[in-house]
């Protein structure tokens, strides 16, 4: 096994579990967009006159960033589209938590899991968590077109390259 | 194999000196998801965000006032807890529309499917109040009005408001 070899299944498990969660999500809102209305409503953050634009354009955004987090198309970027919303959305949780409102989270539809917004809170900070560790992440992950299309254009066969990387590592840490 | 090493940091240089690259592809996928959700919105004309007209008769500010003083309609409000605890119409119910499943059954202890119902939110500005009649009335309970100006009106016109606990 490389030495490359579990970094780079975590990466993967992290890039399909946040793609997968942001996707879901989307699907979930944009199936039921008054109850989403209402769960931006709920937060009372936002002037009612936004609540549903942002029931609007949210949900497409979750879906098309999920979507290419699963796909491992333009992976980075979408990984940080993914850090700016979760911010937003863990910002508005602790928002409603300091003013002891415990309002559902809204994230997956109405009620699901029926999770206190804390714990909600704490599971958006884990998927904030896999944007940031995945927009950290150099190299192109495991399984994804980015790779592919990597690997495409320069003609260098796939698998090898998590071995090359860490021989320019290493190759990078004996010139320095 | 080395060939390879300094291919792939020569690579990971340029995508290091590349966070311009990084940032207008982020953008692009947040301009072409504003995209697909304002088409949506504006192919549904905004109807698909907003709850159904309320199903039942709309109650003005004086008939809400009047029907206070009658003991046998609930009045059940539709906004957050919160907000209810702030102030909220005397008698009223909380009753929070994105909670609705988790507390209608709470809200609604003593009242039958024929009781005269009211619900209200903060003004004209929300309609969770119409979507909460809306959601009342399938499930089963058919004397439902709205009170659309809500608790801004009622507030603004000095009558009288309490706050504290669920009842």
């Amino acid at each position: 096994m490389s030495p490359g070899r579990p970094k780079g299944v975590i990466i993967l498990c992290v890039r399909v579990a946040l793609g997968g969660a942001l996707l879901g999500a989307g699907v979930v809102k944009m199936a039921d967009p008054v109850a989403f209305v209402g769960a931006i409503e709920s937060y009372a953050l936002t002037p009612q006159s936004w609540n549903q634009p942002i029931a609007a354009l949210l949900p497409w955004l979750e879906v098309l960033t999920g979507g290419l987090l699963l796909c491992g198309l333009w992976t980075r970027s979408s990984a940080l589209v993914a850090a700016g919303m979760l911010i937003c959305f863990v910002g508005a949780m602790g928002i409603n938590l300091a003013r002891g409102a415990d309002v559902d989270c809204g994230c997956f539809g109405p009620g699901l899991g029926d999770l206190p917004l804390w714990a909600s809170m704490v599971r958006t900070s884990l998927l904030l968590a896999a944007a940031v560790l995945l927009l950290r992440e150099r190299q192109d992950p495991w399984l994804s077109v980015d790779r592919a299309l990597r690997a495409e254009a320069s003609g260098a066969p796939r698998e090898p390259a998590a071995v090359s990387s860490h021989a320019s590592a290493a190759t990078s840490r004996s010139s320095s | 194999m080395i060939v390879d090493g300094t291919a792939a940091r020569s690579e990971s240089r340029d995508r290091d000196r590349a966070p311009g690259r990084l940032l207008f592809k982020a953008v692009l996928i947040v301009v072409v998801g504003v995209a697909g959700g304002t088409v949506f919105h504006a192919a549904t004309a905004g109807q698909a965000f907003t709850g159904p007209s309320p199903p039942g008769e709309i109650v003005s500010l004086a008939q809400a006032r009047t029907a206070i003083d009658d003991h046998s309609t609930v009045f059940l409000d539709a906004r957050r807890l919160v907000a209810y605890e702030e102030g909220h119409i005397p008698g009223a119910r909380s009753l929070p529309l994105y909670e609705f499943e988790q507390a209608v059954e709470r809200a609604m202890v003593g009242v039958s499917r024929s009781t005269a119902i009211i619900t209200y939110c903060e003004g004209v500005s929300c309609d969770s109040a119409a979507r909460l009649a809306v959601r009342l009335v399938r499930a089963g309970y058919r004397n439902i009005r709205a009170f659309p100006q809500g608790w801004e009106a009622w507030r603004a016109a000095g009558y009288p408001a309490r706050g504290g606990q669920t009842p």
